[in-house]
């Protein structure tokens, strides 16, 4: 091919620069009407370089490489019966609270960045936003056909799309995205792109992979490995956003700060799932919450990114050190929570393996034994004696993060935080310093949140009572202890079946 | 965490895979300081301050041609800024 003798970055500037062209039906305001509210100022926007270099020609051929790679091992894992090669079945409570946490952001982030990629006046940047939201929709798309094998045999997998919109921990995530797209279009670009692809998003994705690789899971690593492939690609649209709004004014710098600051929090409070999910679902574990931290967020970040970040002005984000204290005993405090309220949850909780609580406490030789394996120790023994322990009553949540307000003052694993905000005569609480943070600079926006637990109260999530919101979640046998599960008894059952066999 | 903060490193996960382990020899080739570390189902290498990828080292371990596009299929996430991507080479640094 002719083509063939341009070299990539000819190629990437013959395909991809001066694609805009300049209005004359209508002024530019009215078909760009989003992109000054924020107060961004942009002087030019061919300044931005996307250095993955992506055409329209190679996006489309890596990315049918990547999905024929991905549907050839679905197959074949349908095909060998892969569901009954996984390390135990109660591995995939981990995944249901992917499919019913993570799968539906991946959809909101394909309309969020189609909507970028029609608001943004800049070529280069819009194209990139394009090929994000085509990839996010492959995320979607992929994760439901990975998944979709167990929802034949196992529980909590079956109505992912009505839990994310109706129960309590699912919102903790879908409120997340909720603010990210109802902002400005940088602001979405700094809370997604940045906050959550660049800063976290390997917290959530790589010791997830992991995590399936090591429990023989192979869909669900292959699906992940698909993804993460774009993901080097949005991280980089994450960095190259922040970078271009701090190179095109100075003003900029202290918009972009307060994003930073508050998209950092948001996004790590989600991530709390990920903690609990890491430390407690995976039976086969390979690295704690706590070295994942340390290896993904504090390394590549805090020694990496934000030094490089300082040249323009900027901090680390506001409440950073208040997440490195936290990493001696959030997940312990985030499954508690977890383990407390699982008679409304559509996943399964259990209290670890003898083994298991080992394992914690050589991963958290200052904090485990002292104040968390007592707790389930003592919710073995009730459990033995036919008291599961539950949480009685409905938990008050954190007006900003949604998750129930379980967290402590930073570096004091057992002293709780509560903290109010009077608002137009009402009171407001949070969780930590963070969120009341970012709650007391936009109240006007965080009064509205849909919070769960007032919700039921209020009668809208099919009546008052533990039954009546079971029913309105449309609980099949999902929730409750795995012990008692029917996801148990047919694991047992099944493996009976095969070793018969052989 | 590493303690020594003039050391900066940048580095990138890939997928444990033939090719990706020809893209590792080929970094820890051209960069004898290279720290590679696995994972499940993972493959890490970190390099102080800056990282390249050159397509002929890795065609010499792959003993075949290698487009450095093909680098999208292997790459699951990575630290630093890419700084340059041509036919030639990829790199992987930090501007300031
Ligand atoms: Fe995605
Ligand atoms: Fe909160």
């Amino acid at each position: 091919m002719a083509t063939s003798k341009m070299g990539l970055k000819e190629t990437y500037r013959a395909m991809i620069r001066g694609l805009e062209w300049t209005p004359t039906y209508q002024p530019p305001e009215a078909i760009y009407p989003y992109h000054t509210f924020e107060g961004i100022k942009i002087h030019n926007w061919d300044d931005w370089e996307d250095p993955f270099r992506i055409t329209v020609e190679s996006y489309w051929k890596y990315q049918a490489e990547k999905d024929r790679r991905f549907y050839a091992i679905l197959d074949g894992f349908i095909q060998s019966q892969g569901h009954l090669n996984i390390s135990d079945a109660r591995y995939l409570n981990a995944l249901k609270l992917f499919l019913q946490g993570v799968t539906p952001l991946e959809y909101m982030a394909h309309r969020g960045f189609s909507q970028i990629a029609r608001f943004l006046p800049g070529a280069a940047p819009a194209f990139a936003a394009l090929a994000q939201s085509m990839d996010e929709l492959r995320h979607a798309q992929t994760q439901l056909h990975a998944i979709s094998p167990y929802n034949r045999y196992y529980s909590g997998f079956h109505s992912m799309r009505r839990w994310h919109d109706r129960v309590w921990y699912l919102s903790v995530p879908k409120s997340f995205f909720d603010d990210a797209v109802s902002s400005g279009p940088f602001e979405f670009l700094t809370a997604i792109s940045f906050g959550f692809e660049y800063l976290l998003t390997n917290l959530l994705f790589v010791p997830f992979m992991s995590g399936a690789s090591f429990n023989g899971d192979l869909t669900t690593m292959t699906f992940g490995f698909s993804a993460q492939s774009d993901e080097s690609r949005h991280m980089t649209l994450g960095l190259e956003a922040v970078k271009f709004m701090l190179e095109q004014d100075e003003d900029n710098v202290p918009i972009v700060q307060q994003w930073i600051d508050k998209w950092f929090w948001r996004a790590y409070r989600v991530t709390a799932l990920v903690a609990a999910m890491m430390d407690y679902m995976l039976p086969r574990r390979f690295m704690s919450w706590k070295e994942a931290f340390e290896l993904y967020f504090e390394e590549q970040m805090m020694n990496g990114l934000f030094p490089d970040l300082k040249y323009y002005g900027i901090n680390p984000p506001r409440h950073v050190a208040q997440a490195i204290a936290e990493k001696d005993y959030l997940s312990h405090q985030v499954y508690w929570v977890l383990y407390s309220f699982t008679y409304a949850a559509m996943f399964h909780t259990w209290v670890p393996e003898p083994q298991e609580l080992d394992w914690l406490s050589q991963k958290y030789p200052g904090t485990f034994d002292r104040y968390f394996r007592p707790l389930f120790e003592r919710a073995r023994e009730a459990q033995a004696q036919g008291h599961r322990h539950y949480f009685a009553g409905l938990p008050q949540l954190c007006q900003v993060c949604q998750i129930p307000m379980a967290f402590t003052y930073p570096g004091e694993p057992i002293r709780h935080q509560q903290r109010a905000s009077v608002y137009q005569g009402e009171t407001y609480w949070t969780c930590s310093e963070g969120c009341q943070w970012i709650f007391e600079r936009e109240p006007e926006k965080y009064i509205q949140a849909w919070l769960p637990v007032h919700e039921i109260f209020k009668g809208n999530c099919g009546g008052a009572s533990v039954p009546e919101v079971l029913a309105w979640y449309g609980d099949q046998g999902d929730s409750g202890d795995y012990l008692d599960s029917q996801d148990r008894k047919h694991w047992i059952a099944w493996h009976e079946q095969v070793n018969q066999l052989v | 965490m590493t303690q020594d903060s003039q050391r900066r490193l940048v580095g990138a996960d890939l997928q444990e895979s033939e090719e990706a382990e020809a893209i590792v020899a080929a970094i820890s080739a051209k960069h004898p300081e290279a720290v590679v570390r696995r994972s499940p189902g993972l493959v890490r290498v970190e390099v102080p301050e800056r990282l390249e990828v050159r397509r002929d080292l890795v065609e010499r371990f792959l003993n075949r041609n290698w487009d450095t596009q093909d680098f999208n299929l292997s790459i699951v996430s990575f630290f630093g800024e890419i700084e340059d991507w041509d036919e030639d080479h990829i790199v992987i640094g930090w501007s300031h």
